[in-house]
């Protein structure tokens, strides 16, 4: 029994993680993650920019490159 | 296309493309196949043949999902093997230009979500409603079928060819391809289209919420939550979306019921019950000011709660489909399928059906969506037949799901909800006098009925509530609360479905009015240098004003319209969205020869044909239909006539002023059919110029970045086959330093 319930617990942690993982995805919340993991592949010389100052900054850059919506 | 893309692979790297191998026909494969096939033929015939009493709704959705499956199975597979031919061992964008920023590989399946969010909007909900004054078939066959052969073609080819570009958008690739008078002409068009589409989703928004304090409030407290989502992310926690969405969604749930509460007192009703034409200037000020304020504060907000919103509500809606099996109460085809004078929108079924229902169909606004912002974040080239092809299928459910809606609910509620105020009165009895008097078989209602069903919805009226969304709105709740919460959350559900058309119309008027701001700033700074400086402020401000100006003018007519405004500019809207869609196809045409795929071309060449046919026609009676009701022209002649012979009163029109303003609104109307029809024109003509000339020289033109080789892999549909998830594995065991960086 105890091994049945593991098991359940453990399908469940990983729906649970798959979800998260694709509304982040969605949501554009892994934007900093994939910004950090491109500046340690293509500049490693330079540090990154933290969470806030990486925010205002795409945001700066939305304001220059908008992207429409469809009707 | 460049043939020198020769295999370069990395001695240390797994190879960065699965071998193409072809299917092994296993019996039990044969037998899926087959059962999909019969599943999927047999629902057809219960649609078009059998159509009994009643036809069960579950049918639409076999019948569709069937012939969405084999299509993306084998249609879009010819495609690709023929006429895309997709290479992974070429780096996308994404891979070879890698900012961190906009060119961000992303996994397929976070992508196609993303690229369903962006495309997937009031479009393919209205037209279906709208389309079901002719019965179901026609809006049924034409959604699965034009979906298939025209829709998700383009959808794909674009994205196809834009990520070939480096993500180059639609105006550039005309410019690219058609040279200046061609690429000029697209550009021109394009604008005058987002002008057009704005006002008439805003124009939607205003005919769901005038007269409607529940309404109007719980849209209104969605821009103090954005507000608050806004700051949330930038100074408290920065970055965290998904929390900041869930947070907003309570609070958007909270609006509803609150809505509900305050349309209840006094004050309430006297703050927030509205006329139209102040609804109609609401949006504009709002459309201005949230267009020129930052992202942060209004726009990126309410985009995550309308993205959370839609994704939720197509969910549910399917679940429900299923669970409620609701029985349709419209015949296959009604007698406004042969006629011109349908109460909803007038115009016979060919051609106006196909423009009628655009998006769902065939939608020329996603390919500005599928060049430039997708393209730039495909993760492997393969992928693209997911996202373009699958993206568009899925739009294409959406829109067969809106039909559901709209033919299970009463006939009689249906037109008294759709025929314009000047048909009904806006009365009860008005408006059941109106329906009876239609002589529609079976459909028969009466002003207690009216009033009641406005009632279970917590609306002063439903009587002439056009524009599709309130229809829509109704249908929803009409199959949501079957499944959930009986007949006392009709009312709630009905709000819920309201907001999340306004929510995702409203995010689309000022993204579009930020877009082709900066698209009017280009196209000026061609003649005053400085407007090119996209961040100087006074030129942003005034393009932005120039654009709101344009879709206002067109907003305000059509709110003001004694012709009933949606029944007379939506055919407009659809024209419009077709005409992109004949531009888009024939920018396509134009790469796909050049490319020296004579022998498919007829994959594109088929839907440009049908399509331009479709529009030109479209426009050409809307221009010079002898019908009053159909043609422009003809109706301002017969007002002017009219008001020159000195009457006072002339068919919907009760006054002189309304006569003018009918001879006024038909004069624009026109001049704009006009505009529209002379642009795509020249642009295929120049397509067509090309293609001819690309044929006699047989020369390959190829504006292709060059080939990079690709350092990464990932599978290319919705599921792994074996070989993809084996090379998955062998690039996992790769030592960390060796991985590629992936986003989301």
């Amino acid at each position: 029994m105890p091994d049945r319930a593991a098991a359940a617990t453990h399908a469940l942690r990983r729906a649970w993680r798959a979800a998260a993982w694709y509304a982040r995805g969605l949501t554009g919340e892994s934007r900093y993650e994939s910004y950090l993991a491109h500046e340690l592949a293509a500049h490693p010389e330079r540090p990154p920019l933290d969470r806030r100052a990486f925010w205002r900054d795409y945001h700066r850059w939305q304001d220059a490159n908008p992207q429409g919506r469809c009707c | 296309m460049s043939t020198d893309t020769t295999p370069t692979k990395d001695r240390e790297l797994p190879p960065a493309a699965a071998p193409v191998t072809r299917t092994r026909w296993t019996p039990a494969k044969i037998a899926l196949w087959a059962g999909i096939a019969l599943l999927g033929g047999l629902a057809w015939v219960m649609l078009a043949v059998v159509r009994g009493e009643t036809v069960n709704a579950i049918w639409f959705v076999f019948a569709a999902v069937c012939t969405y499956l084999i299509a993306y199975r084998f249609y879009s597979k010819v495609i690709e093997r023929h006429l895309v031919k997709p290479d992974d061992l070429r780096a996308t964008p994404a891979e070879h230009l890698a900012n961190g920023k906009d060119y961000v590989a992303t996994d397929r399946r976070v992508l196609f979500g993303h690229h369903f969010a962006a495309i997937a909007g009031a479009g393919p909900l209205v037209g279906p409603v709208l389309a079901a004054q002719m019965g179901y078939l026609p809006g049924t066959i034409w959604i699965i079928v034009g979906v298939v052969l025209a829709g998700a073609v383009q959808d794909y080819l674009v994205m196809f060819f834009s990520m070939r570009r480096g993500g180059r958008s639609l105006g550039q690739m005309a410019r690219d391809e058609l040279g200046r008078v061609g690429g000029t002409a697209a550009i021109v068009a394009t604008l005058l289209i987002m002008i057009i589409i704005t006002a008439i989703l805003a124009l939607v928004v205003v005919n769901a919420l005038g007269e409607s304090p529940w309404g109007v409030f719980s849209v209104a407290m969605t821009i103090p939550i954005a507000l608050f989502m806004g700051a949330y992310l930038r100074w408290i926690r920065p970055g965290r979306i998904t929390e900041v969405s869930i947070i907003g969604f309570v609070l958007l749930m909270a609006a509803i019921v609150g809505g509900g509460a305050v349309a209840e007192t006094q004050w309430g009703q006297d703050v927030f019950t509205l006329d139209r034409t102040t609804l109609a200037w609401a949006i504009i000020v709002y459309g201005f000011i949230a267009a020129v304020l930052p992202v942060w504060v209004l726009l990126a907000p309410r985009d995550y709660l309308s993205t959370f919103m839609k994704i939720g509500v197509i969910g549910m809606l399917a679940v429900a489909i299923v669970f409620v099996r609701p029985e349709i109460e419209v015949p296959a085809f009604t007698s406004f399928a042969s006629g011109v004078t349908g109460p909803v929108w007038s115009g016979s079924l060919f051609p106006f059906l196909f423009v009628t229902i655009a998006c769902g169909a065939l939608s020329g606004f996603h390919a500005l969506i599928s060049s430039g912002t997708t393209p730039k974040m495909v993760e492997k080239e393969r992928q693209t037949r997911f996202i373009g092809y699958g993206g568009m299928l899925m739009e294409s459910f959406v829109a067969i799901m809106a039909l559901v809606a709209a033919v299970s609910i009463d006939q009689g509620i249906y037109y008294a909800m759709n025929a314009s105020a000047a048909a009904t009165g806006g009365t009860v009895e008005g408006a059941a006098d109106f329906v009876n008097g239609l002589m529609l078989a079976g459909v028969q209602t009466s002003p207690e009925v009216l009033a009641q069903a406005a009632q279970d919805v917590g609306e002063e009226t439903i009587v002439s509530r056009t524009g599709g969304a309130p229809t829509l709105a109704f249908g929803l709740a009409h199959i949501l609360q079957q499944w959930v919460g009986g007949a006392s959350m009709m009312s709630f559900w009905y709000h819920f479905a309201i907001m999340f058309e306004a929510l995702f119309i409203l995010t689309a008027v000022d993204a579009g009015t930020r877009v082709a701001r900066f698209m009017l700033q280009d196209s000026i700074g061609n003649v005053a240098k400085r407007f090119k400086d996209t961040s100087w402020r006074l030129g942003a401000w005034i393009c932005t004003a120039i654009m709101v100006a344009g879709w206002g003018a067109v907003l305000l007519m059509g709110v003001t319209d004694p012709l009933g405004g949606i029944n007379t500019l939506f055919p407009l809207f659809g024209i419009a969205n077709q005409l992109l869609a004949a531009i888009a196809l024939a920018i396509v045409l134009t790469i796909v020869a050049r490319r020296g795929t004579w022998r498919w071309l007829w994959i594109v060449g088929l839907p440009l044909a049908f399509v331009a046919v479709v529009t030109i026609t479209a426009s050409i009676l809307k221009i010079f239909s002898p019908v009053p009701a159909v043609g422009y022209w003809a109706n301002h002649m017969a007002f002017r006539d009219a008001l020159a012979s000195g009457e006072e009163s002339f068919g919907t029109a009760g006054t002189v002023e309304a006569m003018e303003a009918v001879v006024r609104n038909t004069a624009v109307q026109g001049t704009l059919s006009i505009i529209f029809v002379s642009l795509a024109i020249v642009v295929i003509t120049t397509s067509v110029l090309a293609v001819l000339r690309a044929w006699r020289t047989r020369e390959i033109v190829d504006r292709e970045d060059a080939p990079v080789p690709s350092r990464r892999y990932a599978p290319a549909g919705l599921v792994a086959s074996k070989e993809e998830k084996a090379l998955e594995r062998e690039w996992a065991a790769l030592p960390d330093d060796q991985q590629p960086s992936r986003g989301h």
